[in-house]
Order: structure tokens, then C-alpha cells, then sequence
């Protein structure tokens, strides 16, 4: 215990000394003072305190290429401890001259520290200093590749940007996309694909990777804006390794390029009246759903420009609108796709027209310009009239003096070409009753009962059985002509007397009218005689019919 | 209590003829909480819709009030009015077996008819037991049996005639179709006001909707409204 006490003191110390025993420093560097144009360089912030946070300057005269890059170390040196932390960053210069980098900044204990500040020189012509950095500087060139050089205002454009790679390039990314005005501008969806090619007696991968469909709105020149993408480029360090293999490393490399001039023309003079702005190669339909119209069917008319062109900012015109119909509002439908053979698609209204008189009716003839780029001209649409005609006879007829030609105006508003008036009922406050719990208690009822209906008869069922039963066995007896019929007619006399507490010996009349009326009583008896008496002496056959009919008779009553 | 409601739908009537629709609706759905399955009150509901112009909402109110009483003539009207004037509106897939099957027996009775009849066919079979056990052992047992069949067959009458919609209308002007439940998804399809589909299943605010076409995509909630009213 004493000895892990002594170790952990001898930590404290040590701890207290990194934390407190020096002074807390923020210095900046960098990996060269002079640098080319897009030359890539690194700066690097150290402190050698291990609490707060570095705040870096803003790099307002260059791009970040790549970073922020951490690392912190420790380390003890004759029972000494030291601590070092640092953030690093690849940037690159936006443009030639003398330029101060302002200071990072640390907050330590509620203290600020500040680094010293980096004088950068940029020259456009600085020699790399190394071979590798040299080679990584020919691994790669962006060129930008517009599909015109000429277009007129509202016409599109395709830049392709394109990567030769000489050598392996990873992590490439625009760091700096070309900023156009008064262009529309649009990315375009597609699937990059490498090839391989021969380029200045040297073999290069060919890379499109971005592809941007431009669409000029005021004329002027397109171009001179840059275009800076950044990757690593692997290249040899010279050196081998343990298995004489040659080592590499990846170096990062910044390369530009600037957009081709491209002509932006203004639309030519002596655009027609109706112009509206469409530029491209479109059509304006008129589609009208039904011409012939009966019963209380409406009308669709749909006014759609489509084709290629200028969709972004192009109008469909409006429809010049037939009388004798309620036109309501147009719905307005577009389908609009963006790729490399510029912005194709269509915008539509729809209009819903519901007849309000019967007759025949014009949609007027109508006209629609646009810039045809393909034959550098205006032209113009025209889309022929038509007529509809209205057949329903809930419509009413046609005056002479109307000014709709060839219609009347309606007499009497009809019913049937309108909604239905409102339906009157009393409102009951209840809710709806539930009516679950009374079917569940009516099912669980009809269950009880059916499982009742198979439950055993207890006295009941037993009484009729025995006296079932003891009458079968006498008829049966009686059936068959037994000899000991007479004897099985006493044993269930017996056995009825029994159940009545009376038994056989005790037979007398007084007995038996404490149970049963006199007459039954007096029947009792006479058939009991009558049975003792046929076991001695035999009975003629007619008398079995009269005694059993009697024994009968009797059993029901008793 | 009654009179109270009637006397809220008179004074809305009596809005609706003075041409004031957005108050005689609200006066309607002040006592549509507690009367949400009245198809007169869903009916006169979509009549100020259809006289305010929003024809998505007034078709609701009229499918809604055919749901539950397929035989009012007047919605049927008024619907079909309302679909000559959403004519690129998009139908909903076709109704199932079972759903047509309820949808005839409402129009025969209402659910809570069916409920009656199977508990008169149940109160025969509990009479019918009780005699047969007390009274009279020589009735066939075929006969309560009988009547307890009917009043199971009845029971699911009953059952199948509560409906089950699932069916959903646009009621804003148009309503994008997304791949994925966000805005920022690809857009697949647009519906226009009225259209109909099958709600599948919903993640927050978002549905996902089969189209009559079959088509499936993610719509916003808020611009649709189901025919039936949410319960509680």
C-alpha cells in the first residue's frame, strides 16, 4: 500500500509540472513561406498545454485543400514530462502576393493565447523544392468542356469538367465551383465512367466528373471563371522498402481550370407582339377533351407548351376563353427534366368549362411565338378554332337577339346542373349506445343453456326411467307368454310399493289408502291376488290381456 | 340536449340560404364531434364545401356520408357532381370483396340492425332452451339450434357492415407523390385536388398511398383526409 501511495504522488508531481511547471505556448508554422499559385502547403498550430481549444484564423486568401489534421503527443525525458498538441491544415493561395496570416487563438485558465502570425509570399512561377511535389504537380489537369461556344440568351449549355489522370489520384473534390451570374444553373444526373487514353505520348485515365447544364438569362460572355478541384496524388518517395519494393506516398495536389468563352447572344430584333419569351425548340398544343357535349358533361381543355427550351422562365399562354361556358380556374401541371440535351418537358393549364347554354360554340383561333434556336428565328404557332357543341336539353334554347351567336340564353335554372339543397333531421343528443356488452351477454346466455340441455335429469329422470323400465320388462314378459310373467307383474308391484314404504307382507287396504285413493288402492290389491293366484293355478290366455291392460292402467296411477 | 343540435343545424341552414357557407359549416362542425357518423350531417357538411369551392373537402363529406347510408340519393347526386368538376382527379383502387359485401348490407339496414336482428334470433334460442328444459322434452332440439345459427350468421353481418375504409382524398389543390416519407426525396407522381388512394400506413405526418393506378408513394397528411373520420 505504501508503495502504491508513493507512486501515485510521484504522478501527481509529475501531472502538476506538465500542467503547471511551464508556460502555456501557441505557435504557428508552415511547411514553406513561398509558394506557388494552387501550390498546396501545410500550416501547423502546436501548443504544448493539454487543456483548451485551438481556434484557427480565418483563411480569408486561400482554400482549405484538406484538414483539420490532429494529433497530440507525451513524452518523459530524464523523469521529465512533456505534452504537445497540434492541428494542421493543407491549404492552397487564391492569388499572387505578400499576405499575413492572422493569429490562432487558445483560451487556457481563462488566459488567451494568441500564435505568432505567418508572412506567406505567393508567386505564380515558385519552383517546387522537392521531386515528389514536382511529379505530383504533372499527375493531374482539370479541363472544363462547353458543348457551344455560341448560344443565344435562353439557350442551354452543357459544361463537362474533366480530369486526365497520369497517375493513381484519390479523393478528388471541387473545392471551388466557377460562379456564374445571371445563369441558371443546374447539376446534372449521370454516371461517372473512366476511360483510358493516350495522352502527349503518355497513357491517362479520362475522368467526367460533374457535368452542369447552363442556361444564360442576359447576353454577354461566359467564362474566365475558375474552377480548382483537389486529390491526393500517390507518387515514389525514392526510397525502398524491406522487400526492395519502391515506397510511395500520397502528396496532395490542387488543380484548375478556367471556363472556355462562350458567346451569349441577345434574342434578334423584331420579335413578334405576342412574344413571350420562349426560346428553344417548343410546341403549344390545345387539347379540348369533348366537342360534342350532351347531359350535364363538362369540357377539359388543356393549353400545354412543350418541347426544348427555356422552361425555367418561359409562360404558357393563356386560353382565350369560349362563351356560353362557367370556366373555373386552370390547374397548372408541369413535368420539366434537366440532361445533356438541355431542359425538355412541358407546362400545362387545364381548364374545366361547364356548359351554360345549349348551341354551338367557338374556341377561338389562337397564336403563340417563340426563338427557334435550331433555325435561328421567330415562329409562330397558330392553332385553328374550334367549335363545341352543347346538346343538353336541360339547357334552355336560343333568342334571336343574344349576343352569343347561335345560343340562347336559359329561361329557368335548372335543377339537376347544380347541387342539391340541404336534408333536414333531428339530432338526437345520445350518443350511439354500445351495443357489445348486450350481445355478449346474450351469446354467454344462449351458451349457458345449451350446455344446460346436456346436464343429467337427477329425480325426475331416474323416477321415469324405473317405471319405464319395470313396465317394459312386464309387457315384454307378457309379449313372450313367460311362465314367470305373473311372478315379474308382483316383483314391480313390489318394487313401487317398496319405493312407497310399503312392503309386500304388510299388504292390506288401510296400507295402501294412506298412499293412494281407494279405488286404485283396491285395484292394487286385486291385481296382487290375482298374481299370487297364477303361480299355483294356471289362467287362460284371455285373462293375460285383461291383467296386464289393468297392470297398466294401474302402473300410471301409481 | 336534441333540441340544442337541432337547433345548431337550423341556424346553420338558415346561414347556408343567406349565402354565408364558412359559417354554416362551422356551425355543423361544432356538433359533427358527437354526430360524426350522421350521414344528413355529412351531407349538408359537404354541401357548404362544395358551395365554398373546395370540391377535395365536399367530396369527402359526400363519400363519407354514402358510407354510411349508401341509399341517400341526394349524395350520390352531389358527388357526382362534384367528380364532373375533379375530372383528372385519380380513382381509388377497387374495393375489396368484403368491403362491397358491408357496403350492401348498410344499404339494406344499419349495423346496429344487423345487432337487433341476431339478438331477437338469440332471445328465440334462449326462450327455446328454457321450455325445452322445462316444459316440453319432446321439442326437437333442431330448433333452437336453428335460430342460434341465424343469430351467429347475423352477428357477422353486423360485423362485416361496420365499415372499414381506408381510402383517402386530396383536398388541396395538388399533392406531390415522394419516394420516401420528406420533401426532399424524389418526387414520383402529382395528384390533383379530389384524387383517391388506399392509405397503407402513415410515419408522422407523412402517408403512404396506394393509387388506383397501383402506384405507391409518400404524401403529406395534411393534404389529404381520409374518408373515415379517425375514432378515439
Amino acid at each position: 500500500m505504501k508503495k502504491i501511495g508513493k507512486l501515485l504522488l510521484v504522478c501527481a508531481v509529475l501531472l502538476h509540472g506538465v500542467a503547471f511547471g511551464q508556460n502555456a505556448t501557441l505557435t504557428a508554422s508552415c511547411s514553406k513561406t513561398t509558394v506557388g499559385l494552387n501550390e498546396p502547403f501545410r500550416i501547423t498550430f502546436t501548443t504544448n498545454t493539454r487543456k483548451g481549444t485551438i481556434t484557427p484564423p480565418s483563411f480569408d486568401k486561400f482554400i482549405v485543400v484538406s484538414g483539420p489534421y490532429q494529433s497530440s503527443q507525451t513524452q518523459i525525458i530524464n523523469g521529465r514530462m512533456s505534452s504537445q498538441r497540434s492541428i494542421a491544415y493543407e491549404i492552397v493561395a487564391q492569388e499572387e502576393g505578400v499576405f499575413t496570416l492572422p493569429p490562432a487563438k487558445m483560451k487556457v485558465s481563462g488566459q488567451e493565447l494568441e500564435s505568432n502570425r505567418l508572412k506567406i509570399t505567393v508567386k505564380a512561377g515558385a519552383k517546387r523544392n522537392n521531386r515528389a511535389e514536382r511529379k505530383a504537380k504533372e499527375s493531374f489537369n482539370v479541363r472544363i468542356l462547353a458543348s457551344k461556344k455560341s448560344v443565344y440568351v435562353g439557350e442551354p449549355i452543357v459544361l463537362k469538367f474533366r480530369a486526365t489522370l497520369f497517375d493513381p489520384v484519390r479523393d478528388l473534390s471541387i473545392i471551388q465551383a466557377p460562379n456564374f451570374e445571371n445563369v441558371l444553373q443546374q447539376q446534372l444526373e449521370f454516371k461517372q465512367e473512366s476511360t483510358r487514353e493516350v495522352v502527349g505520348n503518355k497513357m491517362a485515365t479520362v475522368l467526367d466528373f460533374d457535368k452542369r447544364l447552363i442556361l444564360p438569362n442576359k447576353p454577354g460572355t461566359l467564362g474566365g471563371q475558375e474552377l480548382k478541384i483537389s486529390g491526393q496524388v500517390q507518387v515514389p518517395t525514392g526510397r525502398r522498402d524491406f522487400f526492395n519494393m519502391p515506397l510511395t506516398k500520397f502528396v496532395p495536389q490542387v488543380a484548375t481550370a478556367k471556363i472556355p468563352a462562350v458567346k451569349i447572344k441577345p434574342l434578334p430584333e423584331g420579335a413578334p407582339e405576342d412574344f413571350q419569351g420562349g426560346v428553344g425548340e417548343l410546341k403549344l398544343v390545345r387539347e379540348i377533351s369533348r366537342k360534342e357535349v350532351s347531359g350535364s358533361e363538362s369540357i377539359t381543355i388543356k393549353l400545354r407548351v412543350e418541347g426544348a427550351g427555356n422552361f425555367n422562365t418561359l409562360e404558357v399562354p393563356e386560353l382565350i376563353q369560349p362563351e356560353g361556358f362557367d370556366v373555373y380556374d386552370p390547374k397548372y401541371n408541369e413535368n420539366i427534366r434537366y440532361s445533356e440535351r438541355g431542359i425538355r418537358g412541358y407546362k400545362e393549364y387545364e381548364y374545366l368549362l361547364v356548359p351554360q347554354y345549349r348551341g354551338s360554340f367557338i374556341v377561338p383561333e389562337m397564336q403563340w411565338s417563340y426563338f427557334n434556336t435550331r433555325t435561328e428565328r421567330y415562329e409562330t404557332i397558330s392553332i385553328a378554332a374550334d367549335t363545341l357543341n352543347v346538346e343538353n336539353p336541360a339547357l334552355s334554347g336560343v333568342q334571336e337577339n343574344s349576343d352569343l351567336e347561335g345560343a340562347v340564353k336559359r329561361e329557368v335554372k335548372t335543377i339537376d346542373d347544380d347541387i342539391r339543397y340541404l336534408q333536414d333531421h333531428r339530432f338526437e343528443a345520445e350518443g350511439k349506445s354500445n351495443l357489445y356488452p348486450w350481445t355478449l351477454a346474450l351469446l354467454v346466455l344462449a351458451g349457458l343453456l345449451w350446455l344446460w340441455q346436456f346436464a343429467p335429469e337427477r329425480r325426475q329422470g331416474q323416477k321415469v326411467n324405473w317405471k319405464k323400465s319395470q313396465l317394459k320388462i312386464v309387457q315384454k314378459a307378457f309379449d313372450a307368454q313367460e311362465e314367470q310373467r305373473y311372478g315379474t307383474m308382483l316383483n314391480a308391484l313390489e318394487f313401487a310399493l317398496v319405493k312407497k314404504g310399503i312392503h309386500l307382507e304388510q299388504v292390506r287396504l288401510e296400507a295402501l289408502e294412506n298412499v293412494y285413493d281407494t279405488p286404485t288402492a283396491n285395484r292394487i290389491l286385486r291385481l296382487i291376488e290375482h298374481c299370487n293366484m297364477a303361480q299355483y293355478a294356471p289362467i287362460a290366455a284371455s285373462e293375460n290381456v285383461h291383467h296386464l291392460t289393468e297392470f297398466e292402467e294401474v302402473w300410471e296411477q301409481i | 340536449m336534441g333540441t340544442d343540435l337541432t337547433a345548431v343545424a337550423d341556424s346553420a341552414k338558415t346561414l347556408y340560404d343567406l349565402g354565408r357557407y364558412s359559417e354554416a359549416l362551422e356551425k355543423y362542425q361544432s356538433i359533427y364531434a358527437s354526430q360524426a357518423e350522421n350521414d344528413v350531417l355529412c351531407y349538408n357538411m359537404g354541401n357548404c364545401y362544395a358551395r365554398m369551392g373546395e370540391l377535395g373537402e365536399a367530396k369527402v363529406y359526400f363519400e363519407r356520408a354514402l358510407i354510411y347510408a349508401p341509399n341517400n340519393t341526394d349524395a350520390q347526386h352531389n358527388l357526382d357532381w362534384i367528380n364532373l368538376r375533379l375530372t383528372d382527379a385519380l380513382v381509388a383502387p377497387k374495393e375489396e370483396l368484403l368491403q362491397w359485401i358491408g357496403q350492401w348490407e348498410r344499404s339494406v339496414m344499419s349495423t346496429e340492425g344487423w345487432t337487433y336482428a341476431a339478438w331477437l334470433f338469440l332471445v328465440a334460442t334462449v326462450v327455446l332452451l328454457v321450455l325445452r328444459r322445462t316444459k316440453s322434452r319432446s321439442l326437437n332440439w333442431r330448433w333452437p339450434l336453428t335460430t342460434t345459427v341465424m343469430a351467429f350468421i347475423l352477428l357477422g353481418m353486423s360485423y362485416l357492415s361496420i365499415p372499414k375504409i381506408k381510402t383517402a382524398v386530396v383536398v388541396e389543390r395538388n399533392s406531390y407523390g415522394y419516394s420516401e416519407p420528406s420533401s426532399n426525396s424524389k418526387r414520383l407522381v402529382l395528384l390533383s385536388e379530389g384524387s383517391a388512394g388506399t392509405i397503407l400506413g402513415t410515419n408522422n405526418s407523412w402517408v403512404y398511398v396506394e393509387l388506383g393506378d397501383g402506384r405507391l408513394a409518400w404524401f403529406n397528411g395534411e393534404e389529404w383526409e381520409a374518408l373515415l373520420p379517425p375514432t378515439d
